[in-house]
C-alpha cells in the first residue's frame, strides 16, 4: 500500500449568493502521497482556491471529511484546530497582499515561531529565524525590511519561510508563482523543490498553468466548476488527456517555440458559475463532442486506465 | 548563563540603524508641520500644567474688578478684558487646563468603548454586527446636544459628566469608522495567513487589524478633539458646562458672544485658541499617521 | 517580405525618466525600434523592463509629472508625435495608432452600452456618419471579434472577462488604425479564453494587416502571433530580430535565461534554469551592461562598457559585448 498523507473524501462547499446555492467545491476526493505533490488545475472560478482552503479549515466545509496523517480536520475543536494549524501552513498567491505590511522580515517570519513555540527565547527565535531567511535564500542584511521595499520574488520567499518554520510535512501553495516574473518563477520552483527532496515536503499545488504543474507535480486532478473531471499521473495526463477539457486546456498552452506547434482545440463560450447546477455534465455547454446523454445525467468519475480517473461519458469515443 | 546572553548581540539589531520608536521619532522630525504642530500642542501641554503656578485661581481668574470691564487689547491686558474686568489672557491661558482635560478624556473615554466595539463588529460580523450597528445607529439620531443634555441633566453638572456627556456622543461615529476599517482589513490576505499558521482570533485583531487601520481611526481621533472642544463649549453655553467661572474656551467663547459687536476680542481669542490647537492636533496626526506607516520608508 | 519597407512606427534614441522624490528612475535609456506596415512585433520583457512605458511615449501619453521624455524621437506614419499640439494628438489617438490595455475590467465605462462605447469612438474619428450608422458599424466591430450583435445594449458587467476584452479589442480597431499598441491584452484571461482572444487576433491580423505591437512576459504568445520580436531589459533592447532569429538562433544570454526559466512542457523531468539575482534597480544601473551581473558569460569588460548594438545579419540584433570575440556562442545556439 502507498503512503497516503492526505485524504480528502467526499468534500463539498456550497456558498449562499441572492441568485441560489453556488457549489463551488462539489464532491471532491483525491489521496496526496508522502513526500509528492499533487497538481490542482482550472481556471479561475473553479473551485481550486476554495478546495485549498476548505481543506484547511479556513474556510468551514459543507460536508465530507479530510484526513491528515491519520487525523480527522474535520472533527478538530477551534482549539485544537489551531494548535494543529502548524501541521498544514498555506502559501499564498499573491506576495503582494499576503504580508502585513507592518511586519518587517524579522517579524513575518518569528511570527509563527513564537505563536507555535518552535523555538522559544529571544535569541533562539531569532537564530530559527535567519536560519530559516538562509534556507529560503533571502540575505541576513534584509532583516529589518518591510515588505513593500522587496520584490515579489523575495516577498514570496518570506511566505515560504513563514510556512517552512513550523516544519510542516504538509504545504498548500496556492498559486505561489504566478504574480512573479518569468526568471524568478524558476527561481522559487526551483527552492519549493529543493526544499521537498530536504524535507520530505507533500504539496497540494495548486495553479492555473498547465506547464508549470507539469514541471512540478507527480499527479494533476483537473477541475471544471467545481469538480474533478479527471485524475491521473501528471505524465499520463499530458500524454493521454481524456476528458475533452483536459484535452482543450493542454492544447492552449502557449509554448515558447516555433516549431512542433500543438493543434489549438477552440472552446466555445466562457466558464460560467456552478450556481444550483442541474443534474448534466458541467462542461457540456462548451464541450464539442456532447452528446445527449451529456445533458441528461452529470458523469461520475470512473477508472479508464490503471490510475486514470476520468468524468466523462464517452471519454473513449473521442 | 548570563554572561553568554551578555555577550550575544540580536542580530536584528546589528542592522537595525534606531529601534522600533526611534524611527518613528526620526520620521516625524523631518515633516516640519508636524514638528510645529507637536511644539504647539506641548506648549498648550504645559501651560495646561503649570496654569496654578503662573497664575492665582481665586484673584486672577474668579475673581472680578468691574471698574476694569470691557478694555480693549492693550499692554496691560494683551488680550483685554471681559464684561466683569478678568483679563483675558490669564482666562485663556488658564481655560487650557480645562478644554484639553475635557477634550482628551472624552476622547479617549469614546476611544476605549468605541474602538474595541467598532472592531468587533468589523471583525465578528453576523449577529452581533448587526445588533450593535443597528443600536449604535439609534444613538447616532438623537443629536448629540440634547444627548449631552440629559446625561448631564440626569448625572448632575460636573466636568467629569461633561466629559462623559461628549465621550458618549463620540462613540458610534468612531465604532463605524474602526468597523469600516476593519472590514477592510480583515479581508486581506495577511489576515488569512495569520490564521493559517494557528494565530489566536485576538491577536490577528491587536497586532494585524488594529494597527493597519490606525491610519483611518488616528486621522479620525484628531478631529474628534476638536469636536470634543466644540461640544464642551455648546453645552458650557447653554449652562450645563464646566461650572460658572472656570474658563473653559466654549464657556469663553459663549460669554463673549454677547459682547461680539462691541468687544470682538472676547471672541476671537478663544475661537482663535481653539483653531490654533486643533489644527496643531491635526497636523500632529497626519504627521504620526505617515511616520508610522512602514509604507512611507524609502 | 519586399525590398521596400514602409515603417508606420518608428521610435528612435528614447529616454524616459520618472524622477520621485529626489531619485531618477530610469525606465527607457536609448530605445530604437520600428514596426513595418503589417507587422506583429512581439516587445518582451519583465516587469520593470520599460515596456510599458516605451507604448505610453508612443501615444504621448506618459504621466507628466513624475514621467519626463528627456530624449528621442517618435514617428507615427511619418507624423512627430512628441510635438504636436494636443488638438493633433486626439486626432492620432485612435486613428494613427490605438491603444489596448492590460485590464478589459477598468477600461470600459460601466454605465454605457459597449454597442454605444464602440459607436462612440467610431464617431470621434467619423464625424460625418449619424448616431444611427455608427451604432450600426459598431454592431459589426462587435461581430468581428467574435460577438452576437444583439449584445450591443448589453453594459459591460454583463459579459465576462474575455468577453470584455474583445470589446476593448473591437473599440481600438474601430476606426482602422495604422498601429495597435496591445499592453498584456490576455494576461488577465484564463488559458482557453486566452487561446480564443489569441485566434481571434491572429484572423483580424490576417483581415486587416493592422501592424501592432505586442508587449508581453509571455514567449508563449509571442510564438502565437509575433512576426518580430524585440527582448527588453532594463530600459534598452538587448536583441531583435524575426521571430525564428530570436527563437532558433538566440544570441544574448538574458533571452536565452528567459527561454530557460520556462518549464519545458514535453520534458517535464527537465530542471528548470532560472537567471540568478534580479533585475537592477532602475534607480541606480550600473555602468556597464545592466545584465552583467547575472550573466554567466560576463566579463570584466561587460561591467564597464555598454555593450554595443550589433547586426548578425540583415534583420537580427544583438547588444553583448561578449560578441566582439568571434568564436562566442551561447549555449542555447553552441549546434551540438
Amino acid at each position: 500500500m502507498s503512503d497516503t498523507l492526505l485524504e480528502v473524501k467526499n468534500l463539498k462547499k456550497y456558498f449562499k449568493t441572492p441568485r441560489g446555492l453556488l457549489h463551488a467545491v462539489d464532491d471532491v476526493s483525491f489521496t496526496i502521497d508522502r513526500g509528492k505533490t499533487l497538481g490542482v488545475v482550472g481556471e479561475s472560478g473553479c473551485g481550486k482556491s476554495t478546495t485549498g482552503r476548505v481543506i484547511l479549515r479556513l474556510i468551514e466545509p459543507t460536508s465530507g471529511s479530510v484526513k491528515l496523517a491519520g487525523v480527522d480536520i474535520g472533527a478538530l475543536s477551534r482549539r485544537e484546530l489551531r494548535a494543529h494549524r502548524k501541521n498544514m501552513p498555506m502559501i499564498f498567491q499573491d506576495p503582494f497582499s499576503s504580508l502585513d505590511p507592518r511586519q518587517t522580515v524579522m517579524q513575518a517570519i518569528s511570527e509563527p515561531i513564537i505563536n507555535n513555540k518552535i523555538a522559544t527565547g529571544k535569541y533562539e527565535v531569532e537564530e530559527l529565524t535567519v536560519e530559516l531567511m538562509r534556507t529560503v535564500g533571502l540575505a541576513e542584511r534584509l532583516i529589518n525590511t518591510y515588505p513593500h521595499e522587496l520584490d515579489g520574488g523575495r516577498r514570496q520567499r518570506i511566505g515560504i519561510a513563514r510556512a517552512l518554520s513550523m516544519n510542516p510535512k504538509f504545504i498548500v501553495c496556492d498559486e505561489p508563482v504566478s504574480a512573479l516574473d518569468v526568471s524568478i518563477q524558476a527561481q522559487v520552483l526551483n527552492l519549493l523543490k529543493q526544499l521537498q527532496r530536504e524535507r520530505d515536503l507533500t504539496y497540494m499545488f495548486i495553479t492555473h498553468d498547465l506547464a508549470v504543474v507539469n514541471h512540478f507535480a507527480d499527479d494533476i486532478v483537473v477541475m471544471y466548476l467545481g469538480q474533478l473531471v479527471e485524475k491521473a499521473p501528471a505524465e499520463e495526463l499530458f500524454e493521454n488527456p481524456l476528458h475533452p477539457y483536459t484535452k482543450a486546456l493542454l492544447s492552449a498552452i502557449p509554448v515558447p517555440q516555433t516549431y512542433d506547434r500543438p493543434e489549438r482545440i477552440l472552446l466555445k463560450g466562457e466558464i460560467s458559475s456552478p450556481i444550483e447546477p442541474k443534474d448534466r455534465c458541467r462542461f457540456a455547454k462548451r464541450c464539442p463532442f456532447a452528446l445527449e446523454e451529456c445533458w441528461a445525467k452529470c458523469p461520475s468519475l470512473q477508472e479508464a486506465r490503471p490510475g486514470h480517473f476520468v468524468a466523462c461519458h464517452h471519454y473513449d469515443k473521442i | 548563563m548570563f554572561k553568554k546572553k551578555e555577550k550575544r548581540q540580536s542580530i536584528a539589531s546589528q542592522y537595525a540603524k534606531r529601534t522600533k520608536l526611534g524611527e518613528i521619532w526620526y520620521r516625524l522630525k523631518k515633516n516640519k508641520g508636524a514638528m510645529v504642530g507637536l511644539a504647539i500642542v506641548a506648549l498648550f501641554v504645559l501651560i495646561a500644567i503649570f496654569a496654578d503656578v503662573m497664575f492665582d485661581y481665586d484673584t486672577q481668574i474668579a475673581g472680578y474688578n468691574l471698574r476694569n470691564k470691557l478694555i480693549k487689547p492693550c499692554l496691560e491686558h494683551p488680550f483685554g478684558t471681559d464684561e466683569m474686568g478678568r483679563d483675558l489672557f490669564a482666562r485663556l491661558l488658564y481655560g487650557t487646563r480645562f478644554s484639553m482635560a475635557i477634550a482628551f478624556s472624552s476622547v479617549l473615554f469614546s476611544v476605549c468603548v468605541g474602538l474595541p466595539l467598532g472592531a468587533m463588529c468589523g471583525y465578528l460580523g453576523g449577529k452581533f454586527d448587526l445588533i450593535a450597528m443597528r443600536l449604535l445607529d439609534i444613538l447616532r439620531s438623537i443629536p448629540g446636544i440634547l444627548m449631552g443634555i440629559v446625561i448631564v441633566s440626569w448625572l448632575g453638572q460636573s466636568t467629569v459628566n461633561l466629559v462623559i456627556a461628549i465621550g458618549f456622543s463620540m462613540i458610534a461615529p468612531l465604532a463605524s469608522t474602526t468597523r469600516a476599517a476593519v472590514l477592510t482589513v480583515r479581508n486581506t490576505e495577511y489576515v488569512e495567513s495569520a490564521r493559517s499558521i494557528g494565530i489566536s482570533e485576538w491577536r490577528i485583531v491587536m497586532v494585524h487589524i488594529i494597527p493597519n487601520c490606525l491610519s483611518t481611526i488616528l486621522v479620525q481621533i484628531t478631529l474628534r478633539v476638536a469636536n470634543a472642544i466644540i461640544a464642551a463649549s455648546s453645552l458650557s453655553f447653554l449652562g450645563l458646562g464646566v461650572p460658572i467661572p472656570s474658563p473653559e474656551w466654549g464657556a469663553l467663547l459663549s460669554a463673549g458672544r454677547a459682547h461680539i459687536r462691541n468687544a470682538s476680542y472676547l471672541t476671537i481669542f478663544p475661537g482663535m485658541a481653539i483653531m490654533v490647537l486643533v489644527l496643531s492636533l491635526n497636523v500632529l496626526g497626519d504627521g504620526l499617521r505617515d511616520a508610522m506607516d512602514p509604507k512611507m520608508y524609502k | 517580405m519586399s525590398n521596400e519597407k514602409e515603417i508606420v512606427l518608428s521610435i528612435k534614441d528614447l529616454v524616459v525618466h520618472y524622477e520621485v522624490d529626489g531619485d531618477v528612475i530610469k525606465a527607457v535609456n536609448g530605445m530604437t525600434i520600428q514596426l513595418e506596415k503589417g507587422r506583429t512585433l512581439g516587445l518582451v520583457g519583465e516587469t520593470g523592463a520599460g515596456k510599458t512605458t516605451t507604448a505610453l511615449a508612443a501615444l504621448n501619453l506618459v504621466p507628466d509629472p513624475p514621467g519626463i521624455i528627456k530624449n528621442g524621437e517618435i514617428q507615427i506614419c511619418g507624423k512627430d508625435v512628441l510635438h504636436m499640439s494636443q488638438k493633433e494628438l486626439e486626432m492620432v489617438r485612435g486613428y494613427d495608432i490605438a491603444m489596448i490595455f492590460q485590464d478589459p475590467m477598468t477600461s470600459l465605462n460601466p454605465v454605457l452600452t459597449v454597442g454605444f462605447q464602440i459607436a462612440e469612438s467610431i464617431r470621434i474619428h467619423e464625424p460625418e456618419l449619424n448616431s444611427k450608422q455608427a451604432y450600426e458599424r459598431a454592431l459589426d466591430m462587435l461581430e468581428l471579434v467574435g460577438i452576437d450583435r444583439h449584445r450591443g445594449s448589453e453594459y459591460p458587467h454583463q459579459f465576462s472577462g474575455g468577453m470584455k476584452q474583445r470589446v476593448v479589442i473591437a473599440i481600438a480597431l474601430a476606426c482602422n488604425p495604422h498601429v495597435l499598441v496591445a499592453d498584456e491584452p490576455t494576461t488577465a484571461l484564463d488559458v482557453t479564453i486566452q487561446a480564443q482572444v489569441l485566434d481571434m487576433m491572429n484572423n483580424l491580423k490576417n483581415k486587416f494587416g493592422t501592424s501592432t505591437i505586442i508587449i508581453t512576459h509571455a514567449l508563449g504568445i509571442v510564438a502565437d502571433i509575433c512576426d518580430d520580436v524585440a527582448v527588453m531589459y532594463a530600459g534598452r533592447i538587448i536583441e531583435q530580430g524575426t521571430l525564428d532569429d530570436v527563437f532558433n538562433r538566440t544570441r544574448h544570454p538574458y533571452t536565452e535565461g528567459l527561454f530557460n526559466s520556462l518549464p519545458n512542457i514535453k520534458d517535464r523531468k527537465a530542471e528548470l534554469k532560472p537567471i540568478p539575482g534580479l533585475m537592477p534597480d532602475p534607480a541606480n544601473l550600473p555602468e556597464g551592461c545592466a545584465f552583467a551581473d547575472r550573466c554567466s558569460y560576463a566579463t570584466d569588460v561587460c561591467r564597464t562598457k555598454q555593450p554595443e548594438q550589433r547586426m548578425i545579419s540583415g534583420t537580427h540584433m544583438v547588444a553583448c559585448t561578449a560578441y566582439d570575440d568571434p568564436n562566442f556562442m551561447i549555449e542555447r545556439s553552441r549546434k551540438p
